[in-house]
C-alpha cells in the first residue's frame, strides 16, 4: 500500500499512461512507458534538435523527422527528455532501434513512435490532450451537480463510490471508521456491518494506493473521506474527493445529529427527577435495537450537558463549535446534551480539559456543564446523560463548586459525596418530599427514619456501616427501614435511589426540620452538621 | 633529421592513431613503400623543422584526394606524386624546398616521406590540419586566408592537371571532381607558401608528435603503461573501454539530395554498462554516452586494441569485441568559432556547438 | 540419424546424433600410411560402426586440418590496372606457395566506381603474352573494379583458356574486399587448395556412396555454417579455418546456448566468440598470423589469456577433455565432455551462404530494390544446398557503413543461414563442473568426472 507523496496535480493534466491507452493508441506505438507515470503539461514539437533545450519539464516533445534523422539524435533527445524531465519523447517510427529502447530504459524516459508525419502526430495529439483535459474538468464538474443533490450521507457516498469505479468510500473520526459504503451496497440497499476500529472492512487493498481527503480541519480530529483505488486512478479520486468534502461535511453532521437524537431514550427530566419543568424537546420512542443500528459512535464516549439561559444559546454554541466542531448539540429544554467519543489514549480527561478550556468564559455566568463517566454503546446513554445533566445542575447551582476552581464544569464523578446535599435547593427538597412522601413525613419518627435513610445511602446500602455510624444496632436500624417502606418510601427501588437521597438529604438540611413539625416552606438557613465524608 | 626504419613504423601508428580511419591498409601500404623504397635505394627520409629553411623558401602540401575506388583497389603506381611536385614547381618558375603532408593522419602523413626520397626534398614537421578531415578546404590555411592553388592534380593513369584557384572551398569542389573523373583519387600537390608563411600558420611539430605516439604504442610496455604515457604526453584526454553490442551498426543508405547520414555503433561501456554510441562517417565523429555527448568533432576519437594498444580500425567494430576509445584534442584553431564553422559536418552541426 | 566428421591428419573424430538425440563419439586412426587414401579407409570404418536401422541423412565434414596449399609448378598473377607500378616499390607481393615460381603480368584495364571502363582492356598485350606462356600454369586474375564490373576478369579469363592452356584460372571477383591485393591474395590461396580439396572430395564420394548412399553432404565453413561438400572442390578457402568456429558452435550446442558468449577451452588455449541469433557474429575478413587479409567471413573469435582476462562473467565455458586427462578443478564453473566439438559442431552447424556486393546506388529506392535482390539469391542457393525455405533466416540484410567518398555506390550484404532444430541429448555428454571453491589452489588430481564418455 502506497501513499502518493508527490505534489498533486492540478486541474486539467493528463497523464501519459492513460492518455496514450486509451486517447492515442492508434497514432503512437509506445516502446517503453517509464514506471513513474509522467503527467502531460504541455506538447512540444522539435524540428531542430537544438531546440529541446527549451523545452519545460513534463513537456511531451515530438521529434520531427529532421531532428530524428541520426541515430544519436534520438539518443541525444533521449537523453535531453531525462535532463528536461519531459513526459516523454514521440520520435518517428522509422528512427527507433534496439539502441533507442535501450537508453530509454536506463534513462528512465517514456519512448513512443508514430508511422505518421511528426507535424501531424503534434497536432492530433495536442488536440487529444486539449480533449482529454476538457473531458476531465467536464466530468468532474457533473459529478459535483449531481453529488450536490443528493440526499443524505449514504447516497453521497454512493455517488462518490460510483464516480471511483464502484470502491469502497469511507469517512473516518478520530482513527475509527464511522461510515463505509460502496456503490452496489447503496443500490441494494445493504448496509455493512463489518465496522471495526482500523481495520479495513474486507475489501483487497493489495496494489492500491490510499487517497483520502479531510473533510473538516478542527482542533480536535477531523473526519477523513478514504479510499482506495489503484495507482492510475489516484489522481482524478482525489478530486472527486476534495469536491464532495464540505457536502460530506454537512450531512455527516446532518447524520450524526440524526443518530444521535433518534438513539436518545425518551426521558424526560421529570423520571429523573419527578418534575414536569424538565422535559426534553422533541422526545421519541426510544427502540434499543433500532438504535444500535445506527448508532453513530463506535469505541467508548461521554455525555455532555449544557445548562444555561436563553440569552447565552448564541456564545454556547460558539464555544461548543470551536472546542466540538463535529459533535452535534441536541438542544434541550433550558439547555443542551451531546455525546463526544473518547480516544482511548487519552481517556475522558482530554475531553473533559476541552470542554473546560473551552467554557471558561462563562465563569462568572449562569451555566454548568456537566460530565458523565465514559462508557460504550446505546444501552449506556441513559445513564449517561442522566450522569451528565446532574452535574451539570450541580455546576450551575452551587457556589461551592465554582469555589473549587473548575469553572463551570464538573464531571459526575468527581462530584463529592457531600455536594449531594446541596444538589437540591431545599425548598425543592422539601416541596418533593411532601409531594412524594407524605405519609413519611406525618410520622412522628420521620426525621430519624430520615437519616437513617440517608446514612444508608450515605454507605451505599451497607447496612452494618450505617449502623455503625449511626451509633446503633443493626436490628434497629432494620427495624427503621421497614417502617419506612410502610411509610411508602421505594427502598427496594434501584431507579429511586438516586432522588431518593437527594431528595431526602435535602430535607435533612432544610431548617426547622424536626421529627414532628411540620417543616414550613421557608427553613432556616442553617445547615446541619452532617458534612460528607 | 633523418628517419630510421623504426621512426617510420613509429609515424605509420601514430598516423593510424590520429585517425580512426576505414582503411588501414592504406597507411600501412604507405609505409611498406617507405620502407621498400629505403631498402631499395639505401636513402632515408629527411625530417625538418620550418625555421631549417630559408623564409622564402617553397614549400607545397602533398597528399591523396579521393572521391571514387579507393587506394587498395585502384593503387598508385609511383609516379605520380614526382608528376605533381614538378608541375608545382614549374608554375612557380622555382624548385620546391620543402613537402608537407595534407593531414597529419592516415596515409596522407605518410605520402611526403616516399615523395621526398623520390624527388630529393626533405619533409617539414607541420601540417595544415593536425588532424585528418575530409575536405582539403578544411585547413588552418583557410582558416588564415591562404591561397589553395596553384594546385597541381595527377591521376592514377598519368592525367594531370594544374589548377589556378585561390579559394580553398572552390579548390576542394574542383579537386573532387577531378578526383572521380581520374578514377577515385587524385594525387595533389597544393598550398603552395614560403617557410615563413608556413611557419605562422602552419600546425608546427605534429610530424614529430605522430612518431612520438607511434613510439608509446609500438613499446613493449603493458597497455596500462601505455594508457598513462598517452594521456601524459600524448594529450589523450579519456579512454573509454567498451564491448561492442549486438545492435551494432546501423547504416543508412546515401540520398543526393541528403546530407550522409552517419552510421551508428553501439557499445557498452565495461565499467558502467553506459550505452556508448559512435557516429561513423569515414571516421568517428562523435561519442554518446547514454545520450550524452562525451566527445565531439574537431576532438579526435580513436580506437585502441586493449590487449596489446594496437590501433584498431573500424572494422575491429564487430560484435562482441572490446576496444578502447580515446579521445584527444585536435589543434586549439579548430576550437575557435571560425574554425568550428570550417570543421562542421553539416550532419552533426547542433552538437558541434554546444560543445 | 547425422554424422559430423572432423578431419584431422592423424585420426577422424566423429560425432552421430540420432533422431532421437542421442548423441554417440568415435575416433578412428588413421592407417600408417596417410593421406587421402586414409581418410577414407578410416570413414567406412566409421560407417560401419554406426550401421543401424536409422537412416543416415546427412554428413558433414571439417576438413580445415588437412587442406593443404599445393604448389603449382608455376602461378601467373595477371594484374589488370590502367597502368604497372613504376618500380618493385610500388608493386605489392605475390602470394605464392614455398617453391613456386611466380610470375606476374600488368596487363591495361580496369574499371572505376561507376561501373565504366578506366581504359579499354590491352586484349591484344594479353595474347601477345600468352602466345610465349608455359602450359599447365595456374593463373589468378585480378582487375581494378572487378567487384563493381568483373567483365575486364572474364574476358582475360577467356583469353587465357583461349591461348595459354592453363592449369587452372581463379578469378578475384568471386571474393569480396576493396582492396586488389586481399582480393588476388584470396584468389591465390583458393586456387592453390583446390588440388587438395579435389582430392579430399574425390576420396570421400565413392565410400559415402557406397555406404550412406541417400545422405547430404556437407562441409563446414569458416563462419561456423556449412555448405554442401560439392562445394570444397571450388571454395576450399571458405573452409580452411572451420575447425575452430565448427568447435565454438558445437560447444554452443552443449550449452544450449542461442545468445551470449561462449568460451571454448581445450588443451592449447581458450578462444570466445559471440552468439546472436542461434548463430555466431562474424567479421568479412580473415586475417592470418602475419597480419595479411583474406576475403573469407569468419566466426569473430577472441583469444582468451590463461588468467581469463577478456572473458565476460556471463560467458558460458565449454571444455574439451582428453579421456585420460588430469581433470583440475576450474575457477569457474564449466561444462566438461569428452566429445569432439568440431565434430559435434559440424552435426548442428546450419546451412549458410552470405552476398557481399558493390551496387550501384544513389537513391533509397535503388539500394533497397538490390538487397531485395540480393536476398533472393541468398535464399534461392540456401534451397539448392537443401534448406527448407520456411527455415531460412536472414541474419544480416543491408547496407554497410558507406563514407563520404563514394557517392554513387554501396556496398549491400546479406547473410541467410537454415536452421533446422536438433535434439540433443546433451546430459549423457556433458558434464557441469562446479568452480572450486575460493581459497583452494588448483590440483591436478582434483576430482574426477562421474561422467564416463561412450565410445
Amino acid at each position: 500500500m502506497t501513499k502518493d507523496t508527490r505534489r498533486s496535480p492540478g486541474a486539467g493534466e493528463v497523464r501519459l499512461a492513460d492518455f496514450v491507452s486509451a486517447y492515442a493508441a492508434e497514432l503512437t506505438q509506445v516502446h517503453h512507458l517509464a514506471p513513474v507515470g509522467g503527467v502531460i503539461r504541455d506538447l512540444a514539437l522539435i524540428s531542430d534538435i537544438e531546440e529541446i533545450i527549451g523545452v519545460g519539464p513534463d513537456t511531451l516533445v515530438v521529434l520531427s523527422d529532421t531532428a530524428s534523422q541520426g541515430d544519436w539524435m534520438v539518443s541525444a533527445g533521449l537523453r535531453y527528455a531525462w535532463e528536461r524531465r519531459a513526459a516523454g519523447l514521440v520520435v518517428p517510427h522509422s528512427s527507433v532501434t534496439k539502441t533507442a529502447v535501450r537508453l530509454a530504459e536506463r534513462l528512465g524516459v517514456s519512448l513512443l513512435s508514430t508511422e505518421y508525419d511528426a507535424t501531424r502526430t503534434a497536432l492530433d495529439l495536442a488536440l487529444r490532450i486539449g480533449l482529454t483535459r476538457s473531458g476531465q474538468v467536464a466530468r468532474l464538474q457533473q459529478f459535483t451537480s449531481a453529488a450536490a443533490r443528493a440526499n443524505g450521507l449514504r447516497e453521497l457516498l454512493g455517488l462518490v463510490s460510483t464516480e471511483v469505479g464502484g470502491r469502497r468510500v469511507r469517512v473516518e473520526t478520530a482513527g475509527s471508521i464511522v461510515f463505509s459504503v460502496t456503490a452496489d451496497e447503496v443500490e441494494l440497499d445493504i448496509s455493512n456491518d463489518q465496522m471495526s476500529e482500523g481495520v479495513i472492512d474486507g475489501e483487497a487493498i493489495d496494489g492500491l494506493v490510499e487517497v483520502s481527503a479531510e473533510v473538516t480541519g478542527g482542533k480536535m480530529d477531523s473526519d477523513v473521506l478514504r479510499i482506495f483505488v489503484s495507482p492510475d486512478e489516484r489522481e482524478y479520486a482525489g478530486r472527486v474527493l476534495e469536491a464532495v468534502a464540505p457536502s460530506v461535511r454537512a450531512l455527516t453532521a446532518e447524520f450524526r445529529l440524526s443518530s444521535l437524537t433518534s438513539s436518545l431514550p425518551s426521558l424526560t427530566i421529570a423520571a429523573l427527577t419527578g418534575s414536569s419543568r424538565f422535559d426534553l424537546i422533541g422526545e421519541v420512542s426510544w427502540n434499543a435495537s433500532e438504535a444500535a443500528g445506527r448508532w453513530p459512535l463506535t469505541g467508548s464516549f461521554v455525555s455532555v450537558c449544557v445548562l444555561a439561559e436563553e440569552r447565552d444559546s448564541s456564545a454556547v454554541h460558539q464555544v461548543w463549535h470551536a472546542t466540538f466542531p463535529d459533535v452535534p448539540l441536541a438542544r434541550i429544554d433550558s439547555g443542551w446534551l451531546a455525546l463526544v467519543p473518547v480516544r482511548a489514549k487519552e481517556g475522558k480527561a482530554a475531553v473533559l480539559a476541552a470542554v473546560r478550556a473551552g467554557f471558561t468564559v462563562f465563569a462568572d455566568l449562569d451555566l454548568g456543564v456537566g460530565m458523565s463517566d465514559p462508557g460504550m454503546g446505546p444501552e449506556r446513554v441513559a445513564a449517561a446523560v442522566q450522569e451528565a445533566w446532574l452535574a451539570a445542575r450541580l455546576a450551575r447551582s452551587s457556589d461551592r463548586t465554582r469555589s473549587k476552581g473548575s469553572g463551570p464544569v464538573l464531571e459526575f464523578a468527581a462530584i463529592p459525596l457531600g455536594l449531594a446535599q446541596g444538589a437540591l435547593p431545599r425548598e425543592l427538597a422539601v416541596e418533593l418530599a411532601r409531594a412524594m412522601f407524605p405519609e413519611l413525613l406525618a410520622d412522628v419518627e420521620a426525621h430519624v427514619i430520615i437519616e437513617t435513610i440517608v446514612a444508608l445511602l450515605d454507605c451505599r446500602g451497607s447496612v452494618s456501616k450505617a449502623a455503625q455510624r449511626l451509633g446503633v444496632h443493626r436490628n434497629t436500624l432494620h427495624a427503621r427501614l421497614r417502617r419506612a417502606g410502610e411509610l411508602g418510601v421505594p427502598l427496594g427501588d434501584p431507579d429511586s435511589t438516586l432522588s431518593l437521597h437527594l431528595i431526602l438529604t435535602g430535607l435533612l438540611s432544610a431548617r426547622g426540620f424536626r421529627s414532628g413539625t411540620t417543616p414550613s416552606a421557608e427553613g432556616e438557613e442553617s445547615r446541619t452538621d452532617r458534612d460528607s465524608a | 633529421m633523418y628517419l630510421d626504419s623504426e621512426d617510420v613504423r613509429n609515424l605509420s601508428a601514430g598516423a593510424l592513431f590520429n585517425a580512426c580511419a576505414a582503411e588501414p591498409e592504406w597507411t600501412e601500404d604507405g609505409m611498406r613503400r617507405v620502407l621498400a623504397h629505403m631498402d631499395m635505394t639505401g636513402l632515408r627520409p629527411e625530417l625538418k623543422q620550418v625555421t631549417d629553411l630559408d623564409p622564402d623558401a617553397l614549400v607545397v602540401c602533398v597528399g591523396f584526394v579521393n572521391n571514387g575506388l579507393s587506394l587498395s583497389e585502384l593503387r598508385p603506381v609511383g609516379d605520380e606524386f614526382i608528376a605533381a611536385i614538378e608541375l608545382i614547381a614549374e608554375a612557380h618558375g622555382r624548385e620546391v624546398a620543402g613537402l608537407i603532408p595534407l593531414a597529419a593522419g592516415s596515409a596522407n602523413a605518410v605520402v611526403p616521406f616516399l615523395a621526398g626520397m623520390q624527388c630529393g626534398i626533405p619533409v617539414i614537421d607541420a601540417d595544415p590540419m593536425g588532424r585528418i578531415f575530409p575536405l582539403v578546404s578544411q585547413t588552418v590555411f583557410a582558416l588564415n586566408s591562404l591561397p589553395i592553388g596553384p594546385i597541381a592534380a595527377v591521376s592514377a593513369l598519368g592525367e594531370s592537371a594544374l589548377l589556378r584557384v585561390d579559394e580553398p572551398a572552390r579548390g576542394e569542389r574542383l579537386l573532387r571532381a577531378l578526383a572521380e573523373e581520374f578514377g577515385g583519387w587524385a594525387a595533389t600537390a597544393s598550398y603552395p607558401m614560403t617557410a615563413d608563411a608556413l611557419g605562422s600558420a602552419g600546425i608546427l611539430g605534429s610530424l614529430s608528435n605522430l612518431i612520438a605516439i607511434g613510439r608509446v604504442l609500438e613499446s613493449s610496455r603493458g597497455t596500462d603503461h601505455k594508457h598513462s604515457e598517452l594521456r601524459r604526453s600524448c594529450g589523450v584526454r579519456q579512454i573509454v573501454r567498451a564491448r561492442v553490442s549486438e545492435d551494432s551498426w546501423v547504416a543508412r543508405p546515401w540520398a543526393p539530395s541528403r546530407v550522409g547520414i552517419p552510421a551508428s555503433v553501439v557499445l557498452e561501456e565495461e565499467a558502467g554498462g553506459q550505452i556508448i554510441q559512435l557516429e561513423v562517417q569515414s571516421e568517428i565523429l562523435m561519442m554518446l554516452s547514454d545520450g550524452a555527448v562525451r566527445a565531439v568533432s574537431p576532438d579526435i576519437i580513436t580506437l585502441l586494441r586493449p590487449a596489446d594498444c594496437s590501433v584498431a580500425s573500424l572494422d575491429d567494430l564487430w560484435t562482441g569485441n572490446v576496444l578502447d576509445i580515446c579521445v584527444l584534442r585536435a589543434a586549439s584553431a579548430w576550437y575557435t568559432p571560425a574554425g568550428r564553422k570550417l570543421g562542421r559536418r553539416p550532419s552533426l552541426a547542433m552538437m558541434e556547438e554546444t560543445r | 540419424m547425422r554424422i559430423g566428421v572432423c578431419v584431422h591428419s592423424t585420426e577422424i573424430r566423429a560425432v552421430t546424433v540420432r533422431d532421437d538425440g542421442a548423441i554417440a563419439s568415435h575416433v578412428v586412426p588413421l592407417a600408417d600410411e596417410a593421406g587421402i587414401g586414409g581418410f577414407a579407409q578410416a570413414l567406412e570404418q566409421l560407417l560401419d560402426l554406426e550401421r543401424h536401422d536409422e537412416a543416415v541423412t546427412s554428413v558433414t565434414f571439417d576438413v580445415g586440418a588437412v587442406l593443404r596449399r599445393k604448389a603449382a609448378g608455376r602461378t601467373t598473377f595477371v594484374r589488370i590496372a590502367p597502368r604497372a607500378p613504376v618500380d618493385i616499390v610500388h608493386e605489392h607481393p605475390a602470394e605464392a606457395v614455398d617453391g613456386e615460381d611466380v610470375d606476374i603480368v600488368h596487363i591495361a584495364g580496369g574499371h572505376s566506381n561507376s561501373g565504366e571502363e578506366l581504359v579499354p582492356l590491352d586484349a591484344e598485350a594479353l595474347v601477345r603474352w600468352c602466345s610465349q606462356a608455359p602450359r599447365g600454369s595456374r593463373y589468378v586474375i585480378t582487375a581494378v573494379g572487378s567487384p563493381i564490373n568483373e567483365s575486364h576478369e572474364v574476358r582475360a579469363g577467356q583469353i587465357l583458356l583461349d591461348h595459354a592452356h592453363p592449369g587452372s584460372v581463379e578469378y578475384s571477383h568471386s571474393f569480396h574486399s576493396s582492396s586488389v591485393a586481399v582480393r588476388e591474395r584470396t584468389a591465390a590461396v583458393n586456387s592453390s587448395l583446390i588440388d587438395s580439396a579435389e582430392e579430399i572430395v574425390g576420396a570421400l564420394h565413392p565410400v559415402l556412396g557406397r555406404a550412406v548412399p541417400g545422405a547430404r553432404l556437407y562441409v563446414t565453413t569458416n563462419e561456423g555454417g556449412c555448405h554442401p561438400l560439392a562445394r570444397l572442390a571450388v571454395m576450399p578457402v571458405h573452409s580452411l579455418f572451420a575447425e575452430a568456429s565448427s568447435a565454438l558452435v558445437g560447444a554452443a550446442a552443449l550449452a544450449a546456448c542461442r545468445e551470449g558468449f561462449v568460451a571454448v577451452r581445450r588443451g592449447e588455449g581458450t578462444f570466445m566468440g559471440q552468439f546472436v541469433r542461434t548463430c555466431p557474429a562474424v567479421f568479412p575478413q580473415f586475417r592470418t598470423s602475419s597480419g595479411a587479409a583474406l576475403a573469407t567471413q569468419v566466426a569473430n573469435l577472441v583469444e582468451i589469456s590463461p588468467e581469463g582476462h577478456g572473458l565476460p562473467a556471463a560467458a558460458v565455458i565449454v571444455e574439451e577433455t582428453e579421456l585420460g586427462d588430469d581433470e583440475a578443478e576450474p575457477d569457474r564453473p564449466v561444462l566438461r565432455t569428452a566429445l569432439s566439438l568440431c565434430a559435434l559442431g559440424a552435426v548442428v552447424t546450419p546451412l549458410a551462404d552470405w552476398a557481399h556486393r558493390v551496387v550501384p546506388g544513389t537513391t533509397e529506392g535503388e539500394v533497397n530494390a538490390s538487397i531485395i535482390a540480393l536476398e533472393s539469391r541468398v535464399r534461392a542457393r540456401l534451397v539448392s544446398f537443401g534448406a527448407h525455405d520456411r527455415r531460412i533466416d536472414l541474419l544480416e540484410s543491408g547496407v554497410e557503413a558507406s563514407s563520404y567518398d563514394n557517392s554513387s555506390t554501396v556496398t549491400v550484404r546479406v547473410r541467410g543461414v537454415s536452421l533446422d532444430p536438433i535434439a540433443l541429448d546433451r546430459e549423457s555428454v556433458v558434464d557441469l563442473v562446479p568452480a572450486r571453491p575460493p581459497g583452494r589452489t588448483s590440483s591436478r588430481e582434483g576430482r574426477r568426472s562421474d561422467h564416463v564418455p561412450r565410445l
